[in-house]
């Protein structure tokens, strides 16, 4: 098993008593339990075969963690999903929700239209029903564009209700450039609908903050 | 004798390349000694068998980097050797004195006993005053006696494992001689 070099064997041979060696050999009896061999034998036998180790290391492999990505994605999309349904629609133009804007705009056309009721003698529709109505005006090429646009999305949405009736009003009103609200709301006038002219500005106002209020046109048709 | 093709090392390299009838060759060859060499070092067979099992637990662990730099014996008993100074600092009694210090009182050796036992009962008797003898011995000289007689190891190859000097193994060697023949009647 080992061998020392000749020039050792001198000094071992020195250190050597044959009879102490004899009788340690004589006690070289003890050897390891049994069930000792048969444990260590696995481990060594184990640790050479392909693909060895517990199941559980399968995830835990090279410290990689399998189930990381997907678990990742799927957390991601779930928070995407959470924070498209928290935002606001985006048919809403100023943040104000439809319900609220629609009071507003009532109010404003009732009060208006009590102002305008002694000298007209005339009973304006209300302000909801007007806005059903399509401008008078034909439409410029711009609307006819975004309408063919919406057309496939129309096309797509489940088949009509008031919610639907709803956001199309909507959508049509929102959609007007200011020379169609300018001619809607000169109509009005025309028509001595002041009430109603009166909320149609007040919409314009807030769809069209930039614009000028009236046109100097329609300024000059409206009965005095 | 073991041929080259079942040397120690030869089986080693076969194991790293995935043999584990290898192994099993090795672990049949050198379970004895190792074993006793840690019985004797350590005095309790239940610490012996975990010691045992941890240092062959090591060497399969670090099988992949086994390279035939040194004997295969040399390395065995180097883990062996190593997990040994573990256990005495995590006890205790912390590392032994005797691994610490060089002992100058070997000049005086008794010389080795002409008279052999008279017969098989008085041999019995003398090996277990031996194994009394040397489990009194400090830990570092009959750790050297014992690389010697359990493993044949060299005083080179001692030194290497026990990280001291060459001469500081002999002299280690030296003086377990000297007090074994001692307790064992020997001349002086």
């Amino acid at each position: 098993m080992n061998h020392p070099r000749p020039g050792e064997q001198a000094e071992l041979n020195e250190l050597h008593d044959e009879r102490l060696a004899e009788l340690y050999r004589a006690t070289r009896d003890i050897e390891p339990p049994a069930w000792l061999a048969p444990r260590i034998l696995t481990a060594a036998r184990t640790a050479v075969e392909p693909h060895s180790g517990p199941v559980v290391s399968w995830f835990r492999r090279r410290g990689t963690r399998f189930w990381a990505p997907p678990v990742a994605l799927a957390a991601t999309v779930a928070l995407a999903v959470g924070l498209l349904r928290l935002l606001p629609p985006v048919s809403e133009p100023g943040g104000m929700p439809a319900m609220v804007e629609d009071k507003v705009l009532s109010s404003m056309a009732k009060s208006a239209a009590e102002q305008d009721a002694a000298p007209t003698q005339s009973i304006p529709p209300a302000a909801g029903a007007m806005r059903m109505a399509p401008p008078a005006v034909p439409k410029s090429e711009a609307p006819a564009v975004e309408t063919r646009r919406r057309e496939p999305l129309l096309q797509a949405a489940p088949p009509g209700g008031a919610a639907e009736t709803k956001v199309d009003r909507r959508d049509s009103a929102q959609r007007w450039t200011p020379a169609e609200w300018r001619a809607e709301i000169a109509r009005l006038r025309r028509q001595g609908r002041d009430a109603e002219a009166e909320a149609r500005l007040a919409e314009f106002r807030r769809h069209y903050p930039d614009e000028p209020d009236e046109p100097l046109d329609d300024a000059a048709e409206r009965p005095r | 004798m073991p041929t080259d093709d079942d040397a120690d090392e030869t089986l080693m390299l076969r194991y790293r390349a995935g043999d584990a009838n290898a192994f099993t060759q090795l672990y049949a060859r050198h379970k004895g000694p190792l074993y006793r060499y840690l019985l004797r070092q350590c005095g309790q067979p239940a610490v012996a068998e975990e010691l045992f099992q941890d240092v062959w637990l090591k060497l399969i662990a670090a099988r992949t980097g086994y390279t035939v730099q040194a004997k295969f014996t040399t390395w065995l008993y180097r883990l062996a050797h190593n997990r040994l100074m573990d256990y005495y600092r995590a006890s205790a009694r912390r590392l032994p004195a005797s691994y610490a210090e060089d002992c100058p009182e070997w000049a005086a050796i008794p010389a080795p006993a002409e008279a052999q036992p008279e017969n098989q009962e008085d041999r019995r008797r003398q090996a277990e005053r031996l194994l009394t003898l040397l489990a009194k011995l400090p830990e570092a000289q009959r750790e050297a006696f014992l690389l010697k007689e359990e493993a044949g190891l060299s005083l080179e190859t001692i030194a290497q494992i026990t990280g001291t000097g060459r001469e500081t193994v002999k002299s280690r060697l030296r003086y377990a001689l000297a007090r074994l023949r001692r307790g064992l009647g020997g001349a002086p």
